[in-house]
């Protein structure tokens, strides 16, 4: 009974001083530290061996870290690096002082020179110059398109009629003939010929189609405008002058 | 949007009533440096400022360099931190502590960069992680090449550890680890609960300790399958 007593008594005495409990991460951190604790945290050290492992743990790698941090800082940063540091400070507080002048800075070749002041007036100059040069752009437009060349008459067909065509006039003389000039193919009709058919005969040309030429045809019906230059350069069979004679 | 000085003054406030130590040699003579600029008296301020610059100069660096662990771009985040600082220093308070102003200052220019850095990483094209392997400058002249490789992998690796950890366990784990600062001063620059900064401890170490431990297995896995492989 009395053991018991005693047990009791020291369970409940431990539970009252707080040594029971297991010691808390900022506690540990504390005492890994080396900073001031409580006299019972280390009470509880000395008598929990689960709080003391965590605090060697926690102390060791503390250790590591102090002397693996310390000697890459030692490496790269060197006494010549810290003097030139020092230097460069103490530059900058000069600068910021005035007693001494900041970098020098080399300008650009025409950096010396004012740029020039743009003032109201230098603004009309500018409206004037915008007017002028439309001036002269339309001008320049119309005189160019005055040298072109002329335009062509267009035939009843669409198509531009040629000079030599259009000069010559046609002839209705009824004397029941009519005079075709012939196109000069080269080789059996040289060109500025004339041929005679009777009214008949010119009848029965007009009503053959063969005799308007597939490329006539294909040229005046044909939608590609590739071709078109072509075609006002060649003359046309519905602008040949005709003789009725 | 605050402004810096209306962010350092509020800071400062911080400062005054979290700490109750002496007020080091540093803060003293920014005390100084401010009266001087208050004065006019520019030139002599830079000069005496440069007394606080001989001081924090290496402490700084060491804390840049951790984040950053690029020399250039260390270099940089220090000289601006401190002009920053003498161009601040007006609104500074006598009573306060200058270095923990100063750090804060350096931290969060620190973070800015890192932000920086990765916004740009989303532009550029990863590049190949061999790169610069070869072009490492002249060969060790330690007795033992291998364990000076040993070493270097160790480092590498703690560098990795602590690059993986978020922004508030890094700071955390470099201000009280590394730079050996209680967890109150670490949490006025931080701007943390004291207690808040021991749990991004705790939480960072256990973080660490598991990398390093699957790292280091790793490694040795690949050592024994080489061996046997030869």
């Amino acid at each position: 009974m009395t053991e018991l007593m005693r047990t009791t008594s020291a369970t409940l005495s431990r539970l009252w001083t707080g040594s029971a409990r297991h010691l808390t991460d900022d506690e540990l951190t504390a005492v890994a530290t080396g900073e001031t604790v409580a006299q019972r945290t280390l009470a509880h050290l000395d008598q929990c061996q689960r709080c003391a492992s965590s605090l060697v743990h926690a102390a060791d790698a503390i250790d590591l870290l102090q002397e693996e941090a310390s000697a890459s800082f030692d490496k790269a940063y060197t006494t010549e690096r810290h003097q030139a540091q020092r230097r460069r400070i103490g530059r900058r507080l000069a600068t910021l002082v005035g007693t001494e002048s900041p970098g020098k800075v080399i300008h650009f070749p025409f950096s010396g020179r004012p740029l020039p002041q743009l003032s109201a007036r230098s603004g009309h100059w500018i409206a004037v110059a915008s007017a002028a040069s439309l001036v002269i752009g339309v001008s320049a437009g119309q005189l160019l398109h005055f040298h072109a060349a002329p335009a062509k008459p267009i035939s009843s067909d669409g198509v531009a009629v040629t000079e030599s065509a259009q000069t010559v006039p046609l002839t209705f003389d009824m004397t029941g003939t009519v005079k075709l000039p012939l196109l000069g193919d080269g080789l059996q009709h040289p060109a500025g010929e004339w041929s005679s058919l009777t009214l008949e005969e010119f009848d029965e040309l007009m009503g053959n189609p063969a005799f308007f030429g597939n490329d006539d045809l294909a040229l005046t019906n044909f939608l590609m405008s590739e071709f078109g230059s072509i075609d006002a350069l060649t003359p046309h069979v519905s602008d040949l002058p005709v003789n009725i004679q | 949007m605050k402004t810096t000085a209306t962010r350092l003054k509020e800071q400062g406030a911080e400062i005054t009533r979290a700490t109750d130590r002496e007020p080091a040699i540093e803060t003293k003579l920014a005390a100084e440096v401010k009266q001087l600029l208050a004065s006019g008296q520019r030139v002599l301020a830079a000069e005496r400022f440069e007394a606080i610059v001989d001081r924090e100069q290496r402490r700084a660096s060491r804390i840049a360099y951790h984040y950053l662990r690029d020399p250039a771009e260390v270099d940089e985040v220090v000289q601006d931190a401190f002009v920053k600082a003498f161009l601040h220093l007006p609104s500074f308070r006598e009573d306060l502590f200058f270095e923990l102003w100063f750090t804060r200052i350096l931290v969060n220019a620190c973070l800015d960069r890192l932000k920086a850095r990765k916004r740009l990483a989303r532009w550029l094209a990863p590049s190949d992680p061999r790169e610069g392997v070869v072009a490492e400058g002249p060969p060790s002249l330690d007795p033992s090449p291998e364990d000076a490789l040993l070493a270097k992998e160790r480092r590498a690796l703690v560098e990795v550890a602590i690059d993986q950890l978020p922004a508030r366990q890094r700071t955390a784990v470099i201000l009280s680890y590394l730079e050996g600062r209680p967890a109150r001063e670490a949490g006025i620059i931080m701007g943390l609960n004291e207690s808040t900064v021991r749990v991004h401890l705790f939480r960072a170490m256990r973080k660490l300790r598991g990398f390093l431990k699957r790292e280091s297995w790793a490694t040795r896995s690949r050592v024994g399958t080489a061996e046997r492989e030869a």
